[in-house]
């Protein structure tokens, strides 16, 4: 249960930079406890037998020590850079998917700048911001989100599997997503005005 | 989000790491050339990292160990095909050692490896002032441009663009005068031809 959990009392971001700087292994052991058994849970919902969730979550939290000075929170959460990572050792090993990538160093990267440039930064800022935003949704909206990310169901599997129209499924999910862009912009715009 | 984006579906199923790998194709490539969509992206990964720390399912960690070799997808022989030095390289282990062929009159095709619903994910190299004759289509076709571009609905499409078109649209499109354009194209299903001309260039344009 949630409540057992062993907390992350410092911040991640605080904890990765000490892993970093001074190889604090206190800090990664607060790290390790908080996140192991989460993406052991994830990699376990996601179809992987026990010791394969067990020996890539090993993976994942070796890279989170051996990499933590390439972390750069202005990027993104500790949390997402976690997710990231296990998101990439479940297609590579268990679902057997390639999954092309963008490639930041790629001569031709390119766009325009985002509509709302603070809004990272500000997530990056705010780590209980995006939590609690998703806490917020309604039941339904949330389930088509944790269904999607946790259970690696698409929405058309999640239409089939609860009865409930791919039309339906598909208008939950946009307003959910809608509604947290919305929140992540007015943050950054909010944060730019105190700047 | 609407044209030219991708579509909000589309990159929750890439950040939720369960796009087919044509769809996270796609998403790569528009990616590397759209910022508002990278933010979107950063936004939806930090959803899966939110969903992540707030799961109340956990299993047991052991100790901490060494962990096995990564596995390594083999690179593909070849030389790239004409004009992909300009596209993302996400694209270029798809295209490597395949090339143009011509298909019809002012259209030239590659097909890349990729099938999706047993439809292969293709290039189209189309020639200026080209006409694509008026059609619909049975499933989602997802068009994104490489180079070039066209005006599709009364929309002028660039370089990263991407049109969504469905069983609910009929359309056609026309190249710009000003220069060949290179599309990647995505269907479900084969396109609907609506006139004579179009259903030539349907039997012309089946893989």
């Amino acid at each position: 249960m949630a409540a057992t959990l062993a907390r992350v009392d410092d911040d991640p971001a605080e904890l990765i930079a000490r892993v970093a700087v001074s190889r604090d292994v206190d800090a990664f052991r607060q790290l390790y406890e908080h996140f192991a058994p989460r993406v052991i849970a994830y990699l376990r919902k996601g179809g992987c037998a026990p010791e394969i969730a067990e020996e890539l979550t090993q993976d994942v939290m070796t890279k989170v020590w051996d990499q933590a000075a390439r972390y750069d929170a202005t990027r993104a959460q500790v949390s997402t850079w976690i997710y990231c990572v296990a998101r990439s050792r479940m297609l590579d090993r268990v679902r057997a998917t390639r999954r092309p990538e963008p490639d930041p160093t790629d001569p031709v990267w390119s766009g325009a700048p985002p509509a709302a440039p603070d809004a990272i930064l500000a997530q990056a800022r705010d780590r209980d911001r995006l939590v609690r935003a998703l806490a917020a949704l309604p039941p339904e909206q949330a389930e088509v989100l944790r269904a999607a990310y946790l259970d690696g169901q698409s929405l058309a599997d999640q239409a089939a599997a609860t009865g409930v129209p791919l039309g339906t499924v598909k208008t939950r999910a946009r307003l959910a997503l809608q509604r947290l862009r919305l929140l992540m912009a007015n943050l950054g715009d909010a944060e730019a005005d105190h700047a | 989000m609407p044209d030219p984006h991708l579509p909000e579906e589309l990159l929750l199923a890439y950040a939720a790491g369960i796009a087919s790998e044509p769809h996270a194709l796609l998403c790569a490539v528009h990616l590397t050339l759209c910022e508002t969509c990278r933010d979107d992206l950063a936004l939806y990964e930090g959803i899966g990292g939110a969903l992540l720390d707030t799961t109340s399912a956990t299993g047991e960690p052991g100790p901490v160990a060494v962990p096995a070799p990564a596995a390594t997808t083999s690179p593909t022989d070849g030389a790239l095909p004409d004009g992909a030095e300009t596209w993302p390289r996400a694209l270029h282990p798809y295209v490597r050692g395949r090339r143009w062929r011509w298909h019809s009159p002012g259209v030239h095709m590659l097909t890349t490896p990729l099938i999706l619903d047993e439809m292969p994910v293709r290039l189209f190299r189309l020639a200026p002032r080209h006409h694509v004759p008026q059609h619909t289509h049975e499933g989602v076709e997802l068009t994104l441009v490489l180079s070039g571009g066209f005006v599709d609905l009364g929309q002028h499409y660039q370089r990263g663009d991407i049109t969504c078109r469905d069983q609910d649209t009929t359309h056609d499109l026309v190249i710009d005068d000003d220069g060949e354009c290179v599309t990647l194209a995505i269907n479900e299903h084969p396109l609907v031809p609506l006139t004579l001309a179009g259903k030539l260039y349907a039997a012309l344009r089946k893989p």
